[in-house]
């Protein structure tokens, strides 16, 4: 394995700890912690493991071990509020509405993210965005994969309710914009 | 019908392709005459596509890119020049390099060429992981490639792979293989860029000459590109042509696929092959 394989996996492993952390700051140290031990480790990992449940799997650990310590000194847990509007991908190919509604609709999809526990939010990512496997999902967060599919399962229905409460989102923008127009 | 003993999570795992193959066709009946399972998987559905179009949920900050590239280069750079210290060790050290040692380091390299024979015979001869597929699948086709495990069952295959791969191997669902104009007939191990690989063998059957190939192996060891690119559903499909041989690439549950096959007009016509 080159060590630029490692580079592909960036923008997983900083969603991955923007969903634990729920701050930019705190999961830019997270991704950058993660990738010093990887560079350190990586030549004692064999060639056919999965460097992806890998990676993810340390990452998961440095965050456990910073709630450790945390714990003995209790801060507020606080969400960063820009990183609701800041790192969105751009749309450049997209017309200006199409773009205007694909926005607001990521916006409302991860602010309902944001909203749910760490155990659903996590297992969220790690199956809807990042694709991994219910066994891979079971590697990771060292539990069976039974409690993987059920916990799944009301992480899902969790989200569905929350976003239901947001807003629904392709009238909504309409009447939005209706809104802003005067009486 | 109000009432189904099938759990949701029954209706997850079909959504999300971790039901086996009897499974999946268990369900699949069921999902005929249940419609409660039906709206609940056209509600899960209807949330995964919610999901999806929100991808990706964040993207790593550029300071934060070019934070990880300085990083991955300085490491790069203190293992060159670790190699460098060990290659230039022997002058550094003024060692006398004798003609009996060079005669037992090339003793050495014989014997472990000859345990190692086997294994680098299987190694894919081309850099690209199309470029390997395709070699591999030429073998197949010239009948130098046995398959090592012949069946028509493709669970019996995917647990004689299973057995053998370190990586979770899957093989492609597709809803019902009974009526495909190929079917599976064996699979063998490859290696691909130093891991393992599963090499699964399709037939035509009305005609088993025309021979179909699929090799799988674990995404970071192998990388899917094509010059069209055709999405379907959450996948993509790559396709191209390379050595004569129509090739379909795409990535699924961390894996990378490479369907090889002499099938020729559009790429969807690729997709006879499982369904």
């Amino acid at each position: 394995m080159q060590d630029t394989d490692l580079l592909g996996y960036m923008d997983g492993l900083y969603s991955y700890a923007m969903v634990l952390a729920r701050n930019s700051a705190t999961a830019v140290d997270l991704v950058q912690e993660t990738y010093l031990r990887a560079l350190k480790a990586k030549d004692k990992l064999r060639e056919e493991s999965n460097i992806k449940s890998w990676l993810y799997t340390i990452l998961r650990n440095i965050w456990l071990n910073q709630l450790r310590y945390r714990r003995s000194r209790p801060e507020v847990g606080e969400l960063d509020a820009d990183e609701l509007v800041r790192g969105i991908a751009s749309d450049i190919d997209k017309d200006p509405y199409a773009q205007y509604v694909g926005k607001v609709e990521r916006e409302s999809v991860r602010k309902a993210i944001q909203q749910l526990p760490e155990e659903f939010r996590e297992i969220i990512l790690l199956r809807e965005y990042e694709e991994l496997s219910y066994q891979e999902i079971a590697t990771i967060l060292n539990c069976p994969p039974g409690t993987v599919m059920s916990r799944l399962a009301r992480a899902r229905s969790r989200l569905r309710d929350l976003l239901a409460a947001l807003w629904q989102p392709a009238t909504s923008v309409e009447e939005r914009d209706h809104e802003d127009e005067p009486a | 019908m109000n009432y189904c003993e099938i759990g949701n999570e029954t209706v997850l795992r079909f959504l999300h392709d971790e039901l086996n193959l009897d499974e999946r066709r268990a369900f699949l009946v069921h999902l005929k005459s249940c419609s409660l399972c039906r709206a609940r998987l056209a509600e899960e559905e209807s949330l995964s596509r919610r999901m999806r179009q929100s991808r990706p949920l964040y993207s790593a900050p550029d300071s934060l890119r070019l934070q990880i590239s300085k990083l991955v280069d300085q490491h790069q750079a203190r293992d060159r020049r670790g190699a460098r210290f060990f290659r230039d060790l022997p002058v550094l050290l003024h060692v006398r390099v004798r003609a009996w040692s060079l005669a037992a380091i090339a003793i050495a390299l014989v014997v472990s060429s000859l345990i190692f024979v086997p294994n680098i015979m299987q190694r894919a001869r081309a850099a690209s992981y199309v470029e390997t597929a395709v070699a591999a699948h030429r073998n197949y086709v010239d009948g130098k490639y046995a398959p090592e495990i012949q069946s028509t069952s493709a669970q019996e295959i995917s647990g004689w792979i299973s057995g053998r791969v370190s990586f979770p191997f899957r093989l492609p669902v597709a809803e019902d293989t009974s009526t495909a104009r190929y079917q599976i007939v064996g699979a063998r191990l490859l290696h691909v860029k130093g891991s393992n690989a599963a090499m699964v063998m399709y037939e035509n059957r009305t005609e088993p000459q025309e021979r179909v190939s699929l090799l799988i192996a674990p995404e970071n060891s192998a990388l899917v590109a094509g010059s069209e690119e055709i999405p379907f559903g959450h996948l993509i499909f790559h396709v191209s042509n390379s050595g004569g041989f129509r090739v379909v690439t795409w990535n699924a549950h961390s894996l990378s696929y490479a369907l090889v096959s002499s099938i020729s007009g559009t790429a969807q016509q690729s997709c006879l092959v499982c369904h």
